[in-house]
């Protein structure tokens, strides 16, 4: 095993193995009673269609979000750090383009497939979410654009002539750099949502700067984001050398290098993320961990299967099996954004329920203090239920219509994968992707 | 109003939703006008008798598709997400209520704008395959067609939320979501948007084919991007008119109010539309002749009317941001009475919050109330925002801010003594005060936020 994993990975499980051990024995610090944080907590709104409609969506479509961004992250990652190692010839030059010439096309891809989640999201959880998002206002603001800074790095770097050696290894390195950050405050955004207790400190800082870092989630979550980015790249470094071995384009050695490379990558990641997971879920509140550890049967069974095909895509890694691998791993990544949504739900679960909502006479007894009628709390003795939806009638016919919608979109993409799929076959062994020569000087 | 806000003293919301949305309309509405360009400027390419100049066409083509796909993917996506993001920041109360009513419809846009991304990388990344014959061109059109239909599609959707934001009609009354969609400015909307990107569309080709060096095939492209200009702004004017007279008379009152933060915009989108038809007309006659600058000029006109038409659609929504729905501070219709009864803190945890804390910070008692967590907080002196700050925040802060360029403030409360503070916020929501919402809460919010008012008179900031 020692031969498959690079060395900078096996520090990195090393650290974050110690980093664990500490944290077990660290537990969350509570900011808020429960009856101030019921308070500020706004009341929901009713959705426009089923919980259950909205909540399959949310998890498809961030399903193929995670899995775009895996790609992107892990590949100008696995990039950059192979500029970082290499020299300036002009074979590294050939072979760098083709490990990254399709990561702009990604990147819109990867913003696309957000758009999706975040929208159910927003309907879904709206009353967390929306209140976490202002509390880091000018660090959510940031998000667009430096996506369009790293989106347009990427570009140049594509575009770059093969002199441009020193600008183009900065360049990508700087990407990486900000789509390590987007996730960043990605990150940060999805913790604060989950933490009603911490909103307190929105009175410390209202000027939309808070970030998350003192809580013990944080870093763990954000690490079991970054590993499976870099086990993912690799895995994708191995299914595009496998295609070109295939098809017979390009260099067979290179693409046996290539193939041999990636899998490493993602057996290596791999390891590390089973660290880290194993850190996430120490690190979990003890009313979050225990779901997964018997206390609900659909999330225990969800972690015993997501372990199974962890070991099973090890297993095929090793056997260099790029498509039993690959959809593998592609379970494994599906039952973890539903164990994510899990941990979002017993997170929240106690602020959700009128069970759990026991400061109904304390918050009486506070407003009585401040001579205002018990009818005035209305607003918050109802936080389990939810507003009347301003508009419901003809929403079904509305999810109809993006369903149909959906189904003709995927019929027209279907159409353009065989379009391009055809023309570029009709090219075979021809550089063709390239842009117009003088774009430059033109526009 | 139950939402946390994002304040900051100096900051002014309105000119960063303004910025934000206007660079965002300005290059996603070239993005579905750009649609229809592509494929009609190929076929015409194609269909050019002589050799040469097709070739020029074809060329130019693929550059203007590649600076297209570089503007309209990269900054119009990611700037739509800007917009997005910034309301939700700025306004979650109201983007909130919009993305529960609209859920379907933007999720439809989505698909559309996902169609839009392939076809577009397809388009762009098999023209070379095209040029070279090995794709029939036919195909590579069609990728084209799908590219322009999903692109106006998205327009199409997205035009009756828009629609509705400033004219509801009687969907909410109804409880009807096609009365919300289809609401009374949608047609007309539709029609005036739709010329907007064509012309948009225009305006771009002009600024890339000005640097075709073939003149023969300049002058070609340099006419037809004229007429692009110049057809669709007729359609333009027209259907400025039927959107106008669509309006309800509120509205259309409220468009042509004499008050600052209206007026310029109304005056220049006049003065503005009669530049862009001088400009579309010189375009014409001197065509090949004209340089890049001129062209650069055409584009600033471009954007200082979508600057000047966004602008004036979004003013001419006050005192509302959903009209009979909720109000620009982020009140809504159903909750006045209980403000005014209870108070703010009736549906704010956020002023709830202050009011106990400034309660508990007088009393040294060791009761279990004056111990808790909320308590030491209150005591601590960490706490940044004040109860009069934050209702500021809440009920004026979306349209004012405490210095900067836009609706300051300061200079509009430091002629009033004290008492004419209090009464001036009492007048909000009635003439000549109605373009203003009133202010909602009891006698002891007023008093708050006329105190923190006060406080900036003297500070004077």
């Amino acid at each position: 095993m020692k031969s498959c994993i690079p060395s900078s990975v096996r520090r990195l499980g090393l650290l974050g193995f110690f980093l664990s051990c500490f944290l077990v024995f660290y537990s969350p610090e509570s900011f808020a009673s429960v009856n101030t944080v019921h308070a500020l907590i706004p009341p929901k709104l009713h959705m426009p269609s089923p919980w259950g409609v909205i909540k399959v969506l949310l998890l498809l479509t961030f399903f193929i979000h995670i899995i775009l961004v895996n790609i992107l992250l892990g590949s100008v990652a696995l990039a950059t750090i192979r500029a970082w190692q290499e020299g300036p010839d002009l074979s590294f030059t050939h072979g760098l383009k083709q490990d990254i010439s399709f990561t702009p096309s990604v990147l819109a891809l990867t913003v696309n497939f957000g758009v999706a989640p975040f929208l159910f999201a927003q309907v879904a959880y709206g009353s967390f979410l929306y209140p976490s998002i202002v509390f880091m206002a000018i660090w959510w603001l940031a998000i667009p654009i430096i996506i369009i800074l790293g989106y347009y790095g990427l570009y140049i770097v594509n575009a770059s002539q093969p002199d441009f050696y020193a600008g183009r290894k900065a360049l990508l390195t700087i990407a990486t750099l900000l789509i390590l950050f987007v996730a960043f405050l990605l990150t940060t955004n999805s913790s604060l949502a989950l933490r009603p207790e911490h909103w307190v400190k929105w009175f410390e800082s209202p000027g939309g700067v808070m970030l998350n870092l003192g809580d013990p989630t944080f870093i763990p979550r954000y690490l079991h984001f970054i590993i499976a980015s870099m086990a993912i790249g690799g895995l994708f470094m191995a299914i595009r050398a496998s295609w070109n071995l295939q098809k017979a384009r390009g260099d067979e050695h290179e693409n046996r290098a290539k193939m041999e490379k990636g899998f490493k990558w993602f057996f290596g990641a791999s390891i590390v993320q089973a660290l880290s997971g194993l850190w996430f879920l120490l690190a979990l509140p003890p009313h979050v961990r225990s779901v997964f550890l018997g206390g609900k049967t659909f999330a225990t069974l969800a972690l015993i299967f997501g372990v199974l095909s962890f070991i099973v895509a090890l297993f095929y890694a090793r056997k260099r099996r790029v498509v039993l691998c690959t959809g593998y791993t592609l379970s494994l990544v599906f039952i973890m954004v539903c164990m994510r949504d899990m941990v979002r739900d017993a997170f929240l679960a106690p602020f959700n329920s009128p069970e759990s909502f026991s400061s109904v006479g304390k918050a009486r007894a506070g407003l009585e203090s401040l001579n205002l009628s018990p009818e005035g709390i209305l607003g918050f003795t109802r936080q389990w239920e939810r507003l009347p939806h301003p508009i419901a009638d003809g929403q079904l016919t509305a999810l109809v219509i993006f369903l149909i919608f959906t189904l003709g979109g995927i019929i027209t993409l279907i159409w353009l994968l065989r379009v391009t799929l055809k023309a570029f076959n009709a090219e075979r062994n021809e550089d063709i992707i390239h842009t117009p020569s003088n774009e430059a000087g033109e526009i | 109003m139950e939402f946390p806000v994002w304040f900051i003293p100096g900051l002014s919301k309105g000119v960063i939703i303004g910025l934000v949305s206007v660079l965002h309309v300005f290059v996603a509405q070239f993005a579905v006008g750009g649609g229809i360009y592509l494929v009609w400027m190929e076929k015409k390419a194609h269909e050019a008798e002589n050799a040469a100049i097709k070739s020029a066409l074809l060329d130019w083509l693929h550059r203007h598709t590649y600076f297209f796909l570089l503007l309209t993917m990269v900054f119009g996506g990611l700037s739509g997400v800007g917009i997005w993001f910034t309301m939700t920041v700025t306004n979650p109360s109201a983007t909130a209520s919009l993305i529960n009513i609209f859920l379907w419809i933007w999720a439809s846009e989505w698909v559309f704008f996902l169609v839009e991304i392939v076809a577009l990388l397809v388009y762009y990344y098999t023209y070379p395959i095209m040029r070279s014959g090995k794709m029939k061109v036919k195909t590579h059109m069609q990728v084209g067609a799908i590219y322009a239909f999903s692109a106006f599609m998205s327009l199409v959707i997205i035009t009756g939320v828009i629609g509705f934001m400033l004219t509801p009609g009687t969907g909410l009354e109804n409880q009807s979501l096609a009365q919300a969609y289809f609401n009374p400015s949608y047609f007309p909307s539709l029609v005036f948007r739709t010329a907007l990107c064509l012309m948009l569309a225009g305006m771009f080709a002009l600024f890339t084919s000005s640097r075709v060096k073939m003149t023969e095939a300049r002058r070609k492209l340099m006419r037809a991007n004229a007429f692009w200009v110049l057809i669709p702004f007729a359609v333009l004017l027209l259907s400025s008119v039927w959107y106008f007279y669509a309006l309800p008379m509120d509205r259309q009152a409220a468009i042509l109010r004499r008050t600052a933060d209206i007026r310029p915009f109304a005056l220049s989108y006049g003065w503005i539309l009669a530049l862009i038809f001088v400009l579309g007309v010189l375009a014409l006659a001197r065509a090949e002749k004209l340089r890049t600058p001129f062209t650069v000029a055409v584009l600033c006109s471009g954007l200082a009317l979508v600057g000047s038409f966004e602008s004036i659609r979004e003013t001419g929504r006050r005192p509302w941001i959903i009209p009979d729905y909720m109000y620009s501070s982020t009140v809504r219709l159903d909750q006045t009475k209980d403000l005014e009864k209870y108070g703010i803190a009736s549906h704010s945890g956020w002023v709830r919050y202050l009011e106990e804390n400034e309660a508990r910070v007088g009393s040294g008692e060791k009761t279990e109330a004056n111990t808790s967590l909320a308590a030491v907080h209150a005591r601590s002196g960490k706490i940044k925002i004040q109860k009069g700050e934050l209702i500021f925040a809440q009920q004026c802060g979306t349209c004012h801010a405490v210095g900067g360029p836009r609706l300051n403030i300061v200079p509009l409360i430091t002629r009033f003594a004290p008492e004419g503070i209090v009464a001036q916020v009492r007048g909000q929501g009635v003439a000549p005060l109605d373009y203003m919402p009133p202010f909602y809460g009891n006698e002891k919010d007023l008093k708050a936020l006329a105190s923190y008012l006060n406080g900036l008179r003297k500070t004077g900031i």
